[in-house]
């Protein structure tokens, strides 16, 4: 694990009604393959593995909330951002500031209900996120890269 | 050339664009000769066809024009929805010329100008036919820029290597050239020039040919046929197929594969006719082509990584493909993506990329093998990929489809391969050599820190109790990523490599 910032608290409620999302969705499908079922005579198995593959997948969204948030680290230091993520899939990466084309931030209505941003870090190959900050991190951390990256000689695909 | 004047192309893009026409129109062709119209009706259709397309192709013409000015080049076209680029000479990627063999005589010449924007497999600029004298002015304006020390390039350091060159191998006709008077001050102007020889060439197209391109060639004709041709007449050329026995099939089957094979070595010696490559002054130029000599220049620098391929027949003949990641779409027709630097050399021969390209090893590296508990797991892999088509088949297709228990065997030496490839090292404070192997084929690419995008290491839970990890390495390839995938390394190996990266210690 680096020292690094761990993702606002908050986030897990973003992660919470995601979950809940897809049970809803589950749910839906699971229910129109019973429409289906009844209506059309299509499989019964179907609807069952509909149900348990809803069931699964949301307990298991849910499960592991404590441990994506434990193990979600990212650190902006002088000269590169790290990225660290997972626990059974574990990934860490090195993004030079001096390989960062531009920053751009995002959020859709659930982060913004929750005052949080998505931050995309792009290179002249690769783009990476940070899953979410709050607004005044996102700034700062914008503004951070943004000077960062125009203090040092481009020396990317020139 | 102070104030740039706005200069219209070459005439013969009248030429070009009417044949541009012509070619987006081609499938009304079998419309006009199948239909049941009168013959009068017909002709005066395609005569006013014609004439439409030249008054179309004389106003764009009309409308193309372009400024060459002494930071950046500007490209006016378009007649109804106007377009102007502005290119900046120090941002150009690959400068790429065409020429067919019907313009030769003309000395017109079709530009492409590549910058490292993403406008997805289109150049950024192009100029469809100009004349050789307004290329020439353009060339020297874009070497220029890439000799010029203050325009942002990173390793300065291959500059100075460069120009400390020996005269002696300057082997250029200097008198051929008017930049390179003009281009005293760089104190010696490092010429080299390789010409590939008949028997390289024959040596390359030989070692090139592969049975699944040939099949998908075959496969796309048969679509092609099947969009021209009406139904009716496909349907029934189908059907006498089929009545025919099962021994003239395979007779088809083997003249067809046969063909393919003459058709694609046919290809690539027409391709890379006459190869020749060549630097000067930081620019290396690959010319190539025997009915399109096909010209792409780049400047050192943009060199985003090196590859030496070679295919496990190329390893058994001990013959190296050397090829060039660029961050350009120019070289979008060549092998994978990557312009061929050197089609085809004998291992023995490797140092001579070194001369082109100072900060490449005088010979492929060697490496330290991972460890068996990787080349275990990716035997393993191997083994796991395979049976996805195994499986169904031994199942449902029960006496033939036993067959597909082979595939088993070849997967275990395909992963055999490619951990016994795998490897990295660090050849000086700024180069990584990394060897990846996969499909019978193996890459040796040296790339230098700078051109390195971002850096991961993952590690999956399981990996993480035997120590291994995967070292994945971002480049820029074309308009997209390439990954170097460094998998099974010990993780002290992968961090350390990190390291180096990020450049600093806690």
């Amino acid at each position: 694990m680096i020292k690094g910032d761990a993702l606002p608290e908050k986030i897990k409620v973003v992660w919470r009604i995601s979950a809940l999302g897809t049970l809803i969705f589950g749910l839906l499908i699971t229910g129109g393959l019973l429409f289906a079922q009844h209506f059309w005579g299509w499989w019964q198995w179907l609807v069952l593995a509909a149900l348990a593959l809803t069931v699964v997948y949301t307990l298991i969204g849910f499960a592991i909330i404590p441990y994506r948030y434990r193990y979600w680290r990212y650190r902006i230091s002088t000269d590169s951002v790290e990225i660290e993520s997972g626990f059974f899939f574990h990934v860490l990466t090195a993004i030079p500031i001096s390989r960062i084309q531009n920053v751009t931030l995002e959020a859709g209505p659930i982060l913004q209900w929750q005052h949080l941003q998505t931050v995309n870090i792009e290179t002249a190959a690769t783009t990476h996120k940070i899953e979410s900050v709050l607004p005044v991190t996102a700034e700062q951390l914008k503004e951070q890269i943004m000077t960062l990256a125009t203090g040092v000689v481009d020396d990317d695909t020139d | 050339m102070m104030t740039p004047i706005r200069r219209h192309l070459n005439p013969l893009a009248i030429v070009v664009f009417w044949f541009r026409y012509m070619a987006s129109l081609f499938w009304l062709v079998p419309v006009v000769l199948f239909s049941n119209g009168s013959r009068t009706f017909e002709l005066l259709g395609t005569a006013g066809c014609f004439l439409l397309l030249t008054i179309m192709a004389v106003v764009r013409y009309w409308w193309y024009r372009f400024e060459i000015g002494n930071q950046a080049i500007t490209i006016h076209s378009g007649v109804i929805f106007r377009k102007q680029v502005h290119i900046p000479y120090a941002k150009i990627q690959t400068l790429q010329r065409q020429q067919w063999f019907y313009f030769k005589p003309f000395h017109v010449l079709a530009v492409s100008i590549e910058t490292a924007g993403q406008s997805h497999d289109e150049a950024e600029g192009s100029l469809p036919a100009v004349s050789q004298r307004v290329v020439d002015q353009l060339q020297k304006l874009v070497n220029k820029q890439s000799q010029d020390p203050s325009s942002a390039v990173s390793n300065s350091s291959s500059v100075i290597a460069a120009q400390s060159q020996p005269v002696a191998e300057q082997r250029e006709d200097s008198n051929r050239s008017p930049e390179l008077e003009q281009n005293r001050s760089a104190a010696v102007s490092a010429g080299e020039k390789y010409k590939i020889s008949w028997r390289d060439l024959n040596t390359y197209a030989l070692t090139s040919v592969g049975v699944v391109p040939i099949l998908l060639g075959l496969l796309w004709l048969y679509s092609k046929l099947d969009d021209l041709l009406p139904d009716r007449v496909m349907n029934q050329a189908v059907n006498t197929f089929v009545h025919y026995s099962f021994l003239i099939i395979i007779a088809v089957l083997i003249f067809s594969l046969l063909l393919g094979t003459i058709v694609s070595y046919l290809t690539i010696v027409q391709r890379y006719y006459h190869f020749v490559l060549s630097k000067r002054n930081q620019q290396l130029t690959t010319e190539k082509g025997f009915f399109q000599r096909n010209t792409i220049s780049a400047s050192q620098s943009r060199i985003q990584a090196v590859i030496f391929r070679q295919t496990v027949l190329r390893q058994l003949l001990g013959l190296v493909s050397v090829q060039l990641v660029l961050a350009s779409t120019a070289t979008k027709a060549e092998d994978e993506n990557n312009l061929v630097m050197l089609p085809v050399i004998d291992r023995s021969k490797v140092p001579i990329v070194h001369r082109f390209i100072n900060w490449v090893p005088t010979d492929l590296p060697a490496f330290d093998p991972i460890s068996w508990a990787g080349r275990w797991r990716m035997i393993r892999n191997a083994v796991w990929l395979s049976l996805i088509p195994v499986v169904p088949l031994v199942y449902w297709l029960r006496p033939w489809g036993w067959w597909s228990l082979l595939l088993m065997p070849l997967a275990v030496l395909m992963g055999l391969y490619a951990g016994r490839q795998m490897g990295i090292r660090q050849i000086d404070a700024t180069h990584l050599a990394i060897r990846v192997g996969s499909h019978f084929q193996r890459d040796t690419v040296i790339v230098a820190k700078p051109k390195l995008q971002s850096v991961s290491i993952k590690q999956s839970i399981w990996m993480k109790r035997v120590e291994l990890a995967h070292l994945i390495l971002n480049i820029r390839q074309g308009d997209d990523v390439q990954a170097l995938r460094v998998r099974y390394l010990a993780l002290a190996d992968a961090e350390q490599i990190y390291g180096w990266y990020r450049g600093q210690t806690d």
